[in-house]
């Protein structure tokens, strides 16, 4: 990895090497973190915007900037409110792995909350590929990306970018589903099909 | 996001000076021997008549200024009144931009907001005393204020804070 940035090192060193913790000899599951920085994401979105709203068909400033300032000030708790509802969906569709027992007397408030980093928990098979976890926390950066973007489009008034976006969040969605079973290991194929 | 203060200065005494001195041509251009009291009539001089009202279209100016501007005004106090400005005094507005606000733009702002004061005054002046330039006035007083719409909401390109701020995996 010689000549990287020295801050993509650690990056690198975490997804594709990661080191595998114990396997927890009751179940079989490796615990595996997706963590997503909130500040990763908005700064993301802040990137997209500008581009979206640079390359819009109009002439008119105001319609613009609701698109450049997607995470400014007055803005940005929106988005945060929509990045916590479709986190929350991404630990739902990966339900057989992020799946927790409730606790009698839980409870849930629907005050703000900001959080400095969101995680998904899996409660991996021991035999869950490292790779596939890499995928899975590009895609569902990137899903969280598209559609906070459709949304936003939508919200703004610009209808066939949001339509893109809403197509490429549904792409991304069904990719990060199909890798719930995806499973490393060996293949074991009976000698005789019938028994 | 933290929000860019943008302060903005205009002196009034300079805005009467422009307007003086544009009505002042105006009315020498359109000077053709035989209209002398029209022309010394749209030429706004220094007495308290002329002067009077040139503060009072240059106040109502202002507020209209602030109310297209009020997506970027800070709070201002609840109570207002209808006394006539100060031909001494500086009217402020204080702005408060998006973060990612380009700065380049802060004087096509300010330029824009006392462009926008002279064209509203010279409109209104000459409604009175030369009705055939007070349109064109109040047309150039539209297009100060869609460069001020469009210089407020020139962006820049969002940078990276922070480097390793991104997302990961991590085994435990």
């Amino acid at each position: 990895m010689a000549g990287l940035p020295s801050y993509l090192l650690p990056r690198l060193g975490e997804v594709i090497a990661p080191s595998f913790g114990a396997v927890d000899p009751r179940t079989e599951k490796r615990r595996v973190t997706l963590k997503f920085t909130r500040t990763a994401l908005l700064e993301d979105l802040a990137q997209y915007g500008f581009v979206a709203a640079d390359v819009m068909k109009t002439d008119d400033e105001h319609d613009r900037h609701q698109v450049y300032d997607i995470v400014e000030d007055g803005n940005v708790d929106l988005v945060t409110r929509m990045l916590n509802l479709w986190i929350a969906e991404c630990r739902e569709k990966l339900y057989p792995l992020t799946n927790m027992e409730i606790a009698d007397g839980d409870e849930r408030i629907n005050t703000f909350a900001a959080p400095e980093q969101y995680d998904i928990v899996l409660n991996a098979p021991s035999n869950f590929s490292a790779t596939t976890a890499t995928y899975l926390e590009q895609l569902i950066h990137n899903y969280l990306i598209a559609k906070v973007l459709a949304w936003w489009m939508e919200l703004s008034g610009n209808a066939p970018a949001a339509g893109q976006w809403k197509e490429h969040a549904e792409e991304l969605l069904g990719k990060i589903e199909s890798c719930r079973h995806t499973r490393t290991g060996i293949v074991r194929r009976r000698m005789h099909p019938f028994p | 996001m933290a929000k860019k203060a943008l302060t903005i200065t205009l002196y009034v005494s300079e805005i009467l000076v422009q307007v003086k001195n544009k009505a002042f041509l105006t009315g020498r251009s359109r000077d053709n021997g035989n209209n002398n009291e029209e022309v010394a009539h749209m030429q706004a001089s220094d007495d308290d008549e002329d002067e009077m009202q040139l503060l009072n279209s240059i106040g109502n100016a202002f507020a209209t200024l602030k109310s297209k501007l009020s997506e970027f005004l800070t709070l201002t106090p609840t109570t207002s009144n209808n006394v006539l400005i100060d031909g001494e005094t500086n009217l402020t507005l204080a702005l408060s931009l998006p973060s990612n606000y380009n700065q380049s733009t802060a004087d096509a702002i300010t330029r824009g907001c006392d462009q926008y004061l002279v064209d509203m005054t010279l409109s209104e002046w000459f409604n009175i005393t030369n009705k055939a330039d007070a349109d064109g006035y109040l047309n150039k007083a539209s297009a100060d204020l869609a460069i001020i719409r469009e210089a407020a909401h020139k962006r820049v390109r969002p940078v990276r804070s922070d480097p390793t701020a991104t997302s990961g995996s991590e085994q435990l």
